[in-house]
């Protein structure tokens, strides 16, 4: 039986943005983002993406470039690590790329860094690390390649509330560095306080295409669709007598949005 | 060891061979028959390995006073089948702990192991599915199933066992938010019916709030043990060691700091909006 991934999906995204997208497991989130480095190719449609036109009659000579300048991690990519030491595993990347053995270890140890390993990890296994260091690891083997887009999946899961928090503010400070970072995500907070644009699949269709603000403005909507609110505009919407000129997302604005109606007096 | 204590620790000590310093260093706490503790703590602070101990995956160090006892024996290289017999763990991936080519076959994996007759085996086998709401999927492969669909499964697999004492070791924080919620609610409702003692390691803050009582580990260390609304308070604490703090905590610091004092017995979410509903009408 033949079942359609992605069913006439149409959006454009703008370069250098936050993006999140959303959906329920099966909602064909990791199907769409399998295809912004043609790893899938579309049925029909085309897609365009860091200079390339990718069609169903797109062949898998020369995608090299692609690969490099739109960076995948997986869910639980540390399942993916494979070399003896952990410098060689983020090599691997650039020196695939073409790059010079000493270039490649340079960067490597560079985005090893930024990912906050220490120097002493590099010559280990990565088999010896724990859980949180092998997704480091995993993350900066993508990152060392320094893709235009970087799409992450659920880089947090699993990680203790410190090391998630470390690891959302190493992809802002990417973004803010001139690159597209897109999100997959359940959490709707994370959502809420990084996404400048959100994407929302449900059974392989685009249902919604717009700023944090105006999906999450129609709760009947949400409801229909199974999706959460963000935490604070939850707690906003059962304060009775209280007016939100906008909808809180954030604990900070749902903090402002408090001191308004308290001390506002109007 | 009184009576109604399901596992207890006394000066345990745990070094992993091939390292110097130790895991767990002093690790001294108790567990009630059938109550639900969380156990917290950042990654790499111990919890796993203390879940490792108690069911005797792990033994403590040899040339230390440590002592365990798991529903009155204590564990020892010669106790350990009897206490695995009582001691089930759901693990954190649900893909690694599949072993039958079907739902059936694996549930089936401890009965035959333990030489049940196969007319009680069918049985027990399509009780537990039914206890965990996958009797239809009885002949399913595991790969078509969904993460919260197969932490399921393993639960019924430990069901079928018998134990007094589940483990769950991270086993929902790899799930989507509605797997999640669908194990731990199976979980409270078996609790309950089969008066389980449930121990379960978690980073989410939703999951420990569930608990009878809630256990801080920080590098090999107990810091605190006590009800989850008491320890949820400790607001300064958590942050130090770096583990999260309701949401309810974090708006009540965030008010205090923008000049709305929240008064300190006002403590949980409810009181929180009836507070602030208050300070609003009298504006």
């Amino acid at each position: 039986m033949e079942k359609k991934g992605l069913d006439n999906v149409s959006f454009e995204l703008l370069d250098n943005s936050f993006i999140a997208l959303i959906g329920h497991t099966g909602s064909g989130k990791s199907t769409l983002m399998q295809h912004f480095n043609a790893l899938l190719k579309p049925s029909s449609g085309t897609i365009d993406i860091a200079g390339y036109h990718i069609t169903s009659q797109t062949g898998n000579k020369n995608l090299k470039k692609l690969r490099k300048e739109v960076g995948l991690v997986f869910q639980f990519p540390e399942s993916q690590l494979f070399e003896n030491t952990v410098l060689d595993d983020v090599k691997f990347g650039p020196k695939n790329f073409g790059m010079s053995d000493k270039e490649a270890e340079a960067k490597a140890k560079k985005w090893l860094e930024q990912v906050g390993l220490s120097t002493d990890v590099i010559s280990k296994s990565p088999f010896e690390l724990s859980g949180g260091q092998m997704r480091r690891v995993a993350i900066a083997g993508v990152m060392v390649n320094e893709p235009q887009i970087l799409c992450l999946d659920e880089p947090g899961a699993g990680l203790d509330p410190r090391a998630r928090e470390e690891m959302m503010q190493i992809f802002v400070n990417y973004q803010k560095a001139g690159h597209t970072v897109i999100l997959v995500t359940h959490n709707m907070d994370d959502v809420a306080k990084y996404a400048d644009d959100v994407l929302v699949m449900e059974h392989g269709k685009l249902i919604k295409h717009d700023k944090p603000q105006k999906v999450f403005e129609n709760e009947e909507w949400l409801k229909k669709h199974y999706l959460d609110e963000p935490t604070s505009s939850l707690f906003a919407s059962s304060l009775k007598g209280f007016r939100f000129k906008e909808n809180p997302l954030t604990i900070k604005e749902l903090v402002d949005g408090i001191k308004e109606n308290v001390q506002g007096g109007v | 060891m009184p009576k109604d204590d399901a596992v207890e620790f006394q000066h345990v000590k745990f070094t992993y061979p091939d390292t110097k310093k130790a895991v767990l260093k002093d690790v001294n706490f108790t567990v009630k028959k059938g109550s639900w503790t969380s156990l917290i703590g950042h990654n790499g602070s111990g919890k796993s390995t203390i879940s490792k101990l108690i069911n005797g995956l792990l033994l403590p160090d040899e040339n230390s006073n440590s002592k365990i006892t798991v529903l009155g024996t204590p564990v020892t290289a010669e106790n350990i089948w009897n206490i695995r017999e009582k001691v089930g763990i759901v693990f954190q991936n649900p893909d690694n702990q599949f072993v039958g080519a079907t739902v059936g076959d694996d549930v089936a994996f401890g009965l035959e192991n333990r030489g049940v007759p196969r007319e009680e085996m069918i049985k027990t086998v399509r009780n537990v599915l039914s206890e965990v709401g996958m009797l239809e999927y009885i002949d399913s492969e595991p790969a078509n199933l969904s993460g919260g669909q197969k932490q399921r499964i393993a639960i019924a697999g430990i069901l079928a066992v018998e134990p007094k004492i589940i483990i769950l070791d991270e086993s929902t924080s790899m799930l989507d938010p509605s797997g999640r919620k669908q194990v731990l609610k199976i979980i409270s409702e078996l609790m309950q019916k089969k008066d389980l003692t449930v121990i379960s390691i978690t980073h989410d803050i939703d999951e420990a709030s569930m608990a009878d009582s809630v256990i801080v580990l920080n590098d090999g260390e107990i810091i605190d043990q006590d009800s989850p609304e008491k320890i949820f308070n400790k607001t300064s604490m958590l942050k130090q060691i770096g583990l999260d703090i309701p949401f309810t905590n974090k708006l009540i610091l965030e008010l205090n700091k923008n000049g709305i004092r929240v008064p300190q017995n006002v403590k949980t979410k409810d009181e929180l909006k009836q507070y602030l509903c208050q300070l609003n009408l009298k504006m």
